[in-house]
């Protein structure tokens, strides 16, 4: 139970969505640098004021009255004073108008509010601002002895801010501009203006970041479960599999149900499927082993049994010594029986161990075809008709035994005085072998299972002889070097069983 | 029709029968026609079946012993064919696929017995001659009042194999009536697998206990197709079976 947190965070649809939202936060940290945007906005406007007091500056140097002209000037967004070096005010363009309402339009929307109700206050405190000084009185007073005046006075332009005290804490920029008679400072010229334009922008800044973070939220969510359903849902699907296809005792008991997802989980799937779908062909096959080799002992044991009890019961001689020749011939069909299947199931793993060289089946054809015509003397005739040298990387001694075991299964059906014919030839990077016999053929409906180990048919009764097992390790030792093995029936009677391997 | 030219054909003279041996393995035909014929009987083998459908055109034996598995026309088939021309004729299995043999039970084939493969030949001839008394008393009705064991509502009469149950006949093989007839003798008492093998199968000691779990099965089976509230034989786990009789 104590695991239940880390595996709750373990979940892959839960870090998709810490991933998705950690990245929706990056436009809450534009909030920081709105603080660079309005001191380079206040910059501006300190710029534009002191243009406005170049141009009265120009003015009174040409020695024009500045106060009338100040009275007709009457900046609607700011204020000019003229102030005497003892700071009294000689010249206004009059008091500044409170044009703006106490909300920029950006505050009024309700997003704005929405926001400024979520974001706490904690956030704002990420830019202190210093304490500034009311404007209240800076604006009534008829002397002027600010900061920017002082700094004026000695010769230099310099602005300050103000606030005023009342609801909306306006702030108000002051610029002090002196100006020089007679190499002196004569006068100096201040010119003062709200911020709320600068306010402006920077409420319409924020409700555009925080319009931009909802979205982001939104689209974050949206993403993190479209990824988990297309992720995760597929993933926990494999899982489920995976856990239903095995029963308790670690049996198969089914297959991964694959996928038609084009993507790499979907992929996966299809892999699992054909893993599970090998498995449940290799388990198949093992049951299927044993049963048949069950089967197929039972036979002759069952002769072996009945034959013993036959013994105990028997004086005859004769009969005695039918009775031993039975076991005994049924021991040694057991034994036969035994190695071939020991071949059998080691074959894969034998020829994968084998040294390979290059080998001419033409030749190997040849000689194996003349051991069965010593053999078989003039009861059937061999004929081998190969044309070129037929090279093939291989295990010498397993060629021999698969061909031997094909010439052996057509020697066996060959009816007396009848004819072989063994072929060979390279066709499209293939070494084609057939071996055609002029037999009773294979009926049809035996013809998907003559390569099956242990089925064998035959017209006349050869009391265990062939186990069926020749034509299977045929088809084993074909496929281990990845070519094929077909059988056919020839139009003019008899069969015919033809190998491909590569060359 | 072919089937009224058979059907009610005597079974034998004395007591030797025509016996026939359907099996595609030579050493088995032989040693167990030579046992037959020990015994007196009449015995033709044949190698496989379509060899032994063409013989038993012309003439019928009194019990035919089949293997199931056997090239052209395998024994289950050949028993198909021997049912529709009798109803009685005494036929036997030999099987090498005793995994299979829930199968082939439940195929219902009207079998009067299985042996799975090794099988004693003593038991096999045991069988042969259990079967063709069986026939030779099947037409007569019971003579004597007191061979017939009754415990309950089950009837049996070892004389003709034949069960009842609440009046119903019940179809069994031998061995299924052997096995019924040993857990029947004592009442509530339990039979240990073992016991049951060296009732049921008096010659043969190489029996599995599973064999014996299959035919106790089917021997349920059969009660319960007659009358499904049958539930006698109780399984005594760990231990056996026993044959509980009604409570009056």
């Amino acid at each position: 139970m104590r695991l239940v947190p880390s595996r709750f965070l373990a979940r892959i649809s839960l870090r998709l969505m810490l991933f998705n939202l950690l990245v929706v936060f990056l436009p809450v940290g534009g909030f920081l640098f709105l603080g660079r945007y309005e001191a380079t906005l206040e910059q501006m406007q300190v710029e534009s004021m002191e243009r406005q007091a170049w141009l009265v500056l120009s003015a009174m140097q040409s020695g024009r009255d500045v106060a009338p002209m100040l009275q007709q000037l009457r900046p609607s967004d700011g204020r000019i004073r003229i102030v005497s070096p003892d700071g009294h005010v000689v010249a206004d363009s009059g008091p500044l108008t409170d044009t703006t309402p106490g909300e920029t339009p950006a505050q009024r929307n309700w997003l704005y509010r929405l926001g400024a109700a979520i974001v706490p206050n904690r956030l704002r405190r990420l830019r202190p601002a210093p304490p500034l000084a009311s404007s209240d009185d800076y604006e009534r007073s008829p002397i002027l002895r600010g900061p920017e005046v002082q700094n004026a006075l000695v010769g230099v332009s310099s602005s300050e801010k103000r606030m005023a005290s009342d609801s909306d804490h306006t702030v108000t920029l002051y610029l002090g501009m002196p100006a020089y008679k007679n190499h002196e400072v004569s006068s100096v010229i201040v010119v003062s203006q709200t911020t709320d334009e600068i306010r402006a922008a920077i409420h319409k800044q924020r409700l555009a970041i925080f319009r931009v973070f909802l979205i982001s939220l939104v689209v974050a969510m949206v993403l993190t479960m479209l990824v988990s359903t297309t992720i995760v849902q597929p993933i926990r699907q494999l899982r489920k599999d995976t856990h239903e296809i095995l029963d308790a005792s670690g049996r198969l008991r089914g297959r991964f149900k694959g996928s038609k997802k084009r993507d790499e989980i979907g992929d996966l799937a299809r892999s699992l499927e054909r893993l599970s779908r090998r498995l449940e062909e290799r388990q198949k096959d093992t049951e299927s082993f044993a049963s048949d080799i069950s089967h197929e002992f039972k036979n002759p044991l069952a002769s072996i049994r009945a034959a013993v009890e036959m013994l105990g019961e028997t004086s005859a001689a004769d009969d005695r010594a039918r009775f031993v020749r039975i076991a005994e011939s049924e021991i040694a069909r057991m034994e036969r029986l035994l190695s071939q299947v020991r071949d059998l199931t080691r074959l894969d793993r034998a020829i994968a161990a084998e040294e390979k060289s290059e080998v001419d089946v033409g030749a190997l054809l040849r000689e194996v075809v003349a051991a069965f015509a010593m053999r078989e003397r003039e009861r059937v005739t061999f004929e081998v008709d190969v044309a070129e040298p037929l090279m093939v990387n291989a295990s010498r001694d397993r060629l021999v035994q698969l061909f031997s075991n094909l010439i052996e299964n057509a020697d066996s059906f060959a009816p007396p005085a009848s004819v072989v014919t063994i072929t060979g030839r390279k066709t499209d990077n293939r070494v084609v072998v057939s071996v055609a016999d002029r037999g009773f053929g294979i009926p049809p409906e035996n013809m998907s299972r003559i390569f099956d180990r242990f089925f064998t048919w035959r017209p006349e009764e050869t009391s265990g002889r062939h186990a069926g097992l020749g034509l299977a390790i045929v088809r084993a030792i074909v496929t281990a070097y990845g070519g094929t093995v077909t059988a056919a029936n020839r139009p003019d009677g008899g069969a015919v069983f033809e190998v491909r391997i590569p060359a | 029709m072919a089937r009224r030219q058979y059907a009610e054909r005597p079974a034998r003279i004395g007591g030797m029968a025509n016996v026939a041996i359907v099996d595609d393995e030579a050493n088995i035909r032989e040693t167990v026609a030579f046992a037959l014929q020990r015994e007196g009987h009449q015995v033709k083998t044949f190698a496989d079946g379509s060899e032994a459908w063409a013989a038993f055109q012309t003439s019928l034996p009194d019990v035919a012993v089949l293997d199931i598995l056997m090239p052209r026309l395998d024994g289950l088939e050949l028993c198909r064919r021997l049912r529709a021309l009798s109803e009685t004729l005494p036929i036997i299995f030999v099987t090498s696929k005793d995994d299979e043999l829930d199968r082939i039970l439940g195929l219902e084939l009207g079998a009067d017995d299985y042996l799975c493969k090794p099988f004693s030949v003593r038991e096999l001839v045991a069988r042969i001659r259990v079967l063709l008394r069986r026939s030779a008393h099947r037409a007569e009705t019971p003579k004597a009042a007191e061979t017939i064991v009754r415990v309950g509502s089950l009837e049996l009469d070892p004389q003709r194999l034949l069960v009842r149950w609440k009046g119903n006949d019940i179809d069994l093989t031998v061995t299924e009536f052997l096995m019924l007839q040993a857990l029947v003798r004592y009442p509530g008492h339990v039979k240990t697998r073992q016991q049951l093998t060296r009732d049921g199968y008096s010659h043969d000691n190489y029996i599995s206990e599973r064999t014996i779990d299959t035919h106790v099965k089917r021997l349920r089976k059969k009660f319960e197709s007659a009358d499904p509230s049958f539930d006698r034989i109780e399984t005594v786990y760990g231990m056996g079976y026993r044959y509980q009789p009604e409570r009056v």
